[in-house]
């Protein structure tokens, strides 16, 4: 009696223990995502503190359009009014405060406040982007089991090598050569700007390749692992057919990889729509990324970066809290 | 025991999950010069057609870099507007421009700015991280500390998001675009070193250089740097392909070499504007970056696996 006492009192204090564990990990996560935000802000200022140009005289150099040779008085003039004469820690923590409400600056090409600028873009990048990551998710799991539901030698070591030769197309080539077939050879599909979902469809396809790439080559390898584990040979003793083994057990647990793949290639949807929306002549982040780099609008390019470590920070963020429901064994604490 | 070979026998009943197409271009019914040179005593390794193709690929266009003047057939930068836009033909393999200019002769001396831009990218990114990645993987504590959360932002925030910050900050031009790309790479090759040098410091050899007096500057260099710089080369052979895609990139978006200079991605966005009607302007180069970069990563692999 005295036993199941105490067991049961166990029991309730690792229950409550596993509560407060899983808040403890949540919050942990969370001032990770803050510290990355802050680090990526913190870092982005100091190189380009550090860099040799001086921001004012691009700032001038933009406005008249002429030569580096600015006026001194002009350049004196916009250091002050912008601080850039004071001393750094005092710039620095002058920034990060604006920052942390919410003013990253005003754009130095058209003078209207960064995270309008940004918040004016976003929306089609966020479209592009979903459309892509769905689309390269799905084709990335596919191309992965297709390789190992395959059994000519031939198809299957072709399917294995789609991954890498998918990597290795640069996404402006793609785009103009789906631009090429689709809008002007076969006239199926609009080959710029935006709107509709045909506009959608081959900005869609670019983003989506590379993403697939990397899904497919961790899915395929962890699916080969997990057929060659001992409960796959379980299953087979048992009669259960490769077809299902595949993709009721083993995919299940081939997954989990992919989805911290997908986690980090939110970062690398943003880097590719700087190229996929410049060929598809699309508004987006990307787009105003390539403008500012463009115009030198130091301002909006550091915006950018900075955006794409709060994205990265909360795309990971999200997946720590999924694992536990793919995957029971992920425990939190 | 022919029960024993029958449990040995039914994985392999189904498709054997075999990842490394190793050795597969060694089976019969290979070309007769490949036999004739196994039997010269050629490793079968280095025999496989694919890895024979990538690296003529790769000697193809490092020739064409070293010489191009011998390589191309036309002057890149000569005008014949009689010839404007014209289709490939065996006099212009790549087709004209819309100035007139053979597109070849443009990618063969395109080759010299655009690989000479992604050596310079990858040993900067090599350099930097090992003077940053091993001493303070050897020396540990509050430095490895920061180098480590500094490698994990870094890696947060895509690399090629950081190399058009840095070109914003320090201008464009076909150098500027490969310090770019190469500070861009640092994080990875870092990241890398770290883990590697972790790893070797706790052998007994450097254990016993310590112990003998050697100051840690030599320890680094006679005793970890040997044995931590092998995944570092096998890295640097594959991020070859990524610096060429990202300096690719970079020099389409036009923030390469200013316009008469050929670079591989500023002549596929100079074909853009034909594309409805002169597919070669753009498909040409494509296809012959593909090539290059899928070269450079099959050669990068083998690199990795015999390591």
């Amino acid at each position: 009696m005295p036993d199941t006492k105490t067991r049961a009192r166990a029991r309730g204090r690792l229950g409550s223990r596993r509560v407060s564990g899983q808040a403890r990990y949540i919050i942990r996560r969370v001032y990770y995502a803050v510290f990355v935000v802050w680090a990526a802000y913190t870092i982005t200022w100091l190189l380009l503190f550090l860099m040799p140009s001086n921001a004012a005289e691009v700032m001038l150099r933009n406005v008249s359009g002429g030569d580096s040779a600015a006026d001194r008085a002009a350049v004196a003039a916009l250091e002050h009014r912008y601080g850039l004469d004071r001393p750094p820690h005092e710039q620095y923590l002058t920034l990060l405060f604006r920052a942390v409400k919410g003013d990253f600056g005003i754009s130095t090409a058209t003078g209207r406040p960064v995270i309008e600028v940004i918040g004016q873009a976003l929306p089609g990048t966020i479209q592009l982007g979903l459309a892509g990551l769905v689309l390269g998710t799905f084709l990335g799991l596919g191309i992965a089991l297709a390789a190992n539901a395959v059994r000519a030698p031939f198809l299957r070591n072709l399917l294995f090598s789609l991954p890498p030769l998918f990597s290795s197309l640069p996404a402006f080539f793609v785009g103009l050569l789906l631009v090429q077939f689709f809008a002007f050879g076969l006239k199926l599909l609009p080959a710029a700007g935006a709107g509709t979902a045909a506009h959608l469809v081959l900005p869609a396809i670019t983003i989506a390749i590379p993403v697939s790439a990397g899904i497919a080559q961790v899915t395929a390898k962890s699916l080969v692992a997990n057929l060659r584990s001992p409960y796959a040979d379980y299953l087979r003793a048992k009669g259960v057919p490769h077809r299902r083994i595949l993709l009721t057990h083993a995919f299940r647990n081939a997954i989990i990889p992919a989805t911290t793949l997908l986690g980090m290639s939110i970062g690398g949807i943003l880097a590719g729509a700087v190229v996929v929306e410049t060929v598809f002549s699309r508004q987006g982040l990307g787009r105003l990324m390539q403008t500012s780099v463009t115009l030198q609008d130091i301002p909006v390019v550091q915006g950018v970066v900075v955006f794409s470590a709060v994205l990265y920070a909360a795309a990971n963020l999200l997946v720590d809290l999924v694992y536990p429901k793919i995957d029971p064994r992920i425990s939190i604490g | 025991m022919s029960e024993e070979t029958i449990v040995d026998e039914a994985p392999s009943a189904y498709p054997t999950p075999d990842v490394k197409p190793d050795r597969t271009g060694a089976r019969a019914g290979t070309t007769s010069w490949l036999r004739r040179a196994r039997a010269r005593g050629v490793p079968a390794q280095l025999l496989q057609p694919s890895l024979v193709l990538a690296v003529l690929v790769l000697v193809v266009v490092v020739l064409w870099a070293l010489f191009p003047g011998t390589f191309a057939p036309h002057d890149p930068y000569a005008r014949e507007l009689t010839d404007k836009l014209a289709a490939p033909s065996p006099d212009h393999p790549f087709g004209t421009d819309n100035l007139g200019r053979d597109y070849l002769s443009r990618f063969i001396y395109g080759s010299r700015t655009t690989l000479v831009a992604a050596l310079l990218a990858l040993a900067i990114g090599f350099t930097v991280s090992v003077l940053i990645g091993l001493p303070a993987g050897y020396l540990g504590g509050v430095i490895d500390e920061i180098v480590g959360r500094l490698i994990d932002i870094f890696l947060a925030v895509p690399g090629l998001l950081i190399s058009l910050m840095l070109v914003t900050s320090i201008g464009f031009g076909t150098v500027n675009i490969a310090v770019a790309v190469g500070a861009g790479s640092i994080a990875t090759f870092t990241r890398v070193l770290r883990a590697e040098v972790l790893r070797v410091r706790r052998s007994d050899f450097v254990t016993s250089a310590v112990h003998c007096g050697v100051r840690w500057p030599t320890v680094l260099r006679r005793h970890i740097l040997p044995h931590a710089i092998g995944p570092m080369i096998a890295l640097a052979a594959l991020e070859f392909g990524t610096a060429l895609l990202s300096i690719s990139a970079l020099s389409f978006l036009g923030f390469g070499a200013p316009p008469p200079t050929p670079e591989w991605g500023s002549l596929v966005s100079d074909g853009r504007a034909y594309l409805a009607y002169a597919w070669w302007l753009t498909t040409l180069p494509g296809l012959a970056i593909v090539l290059v970069v899928v070269s450079a990563n099959r050669v990068g692999t083998f690199v990795e696996r015999i390591r």
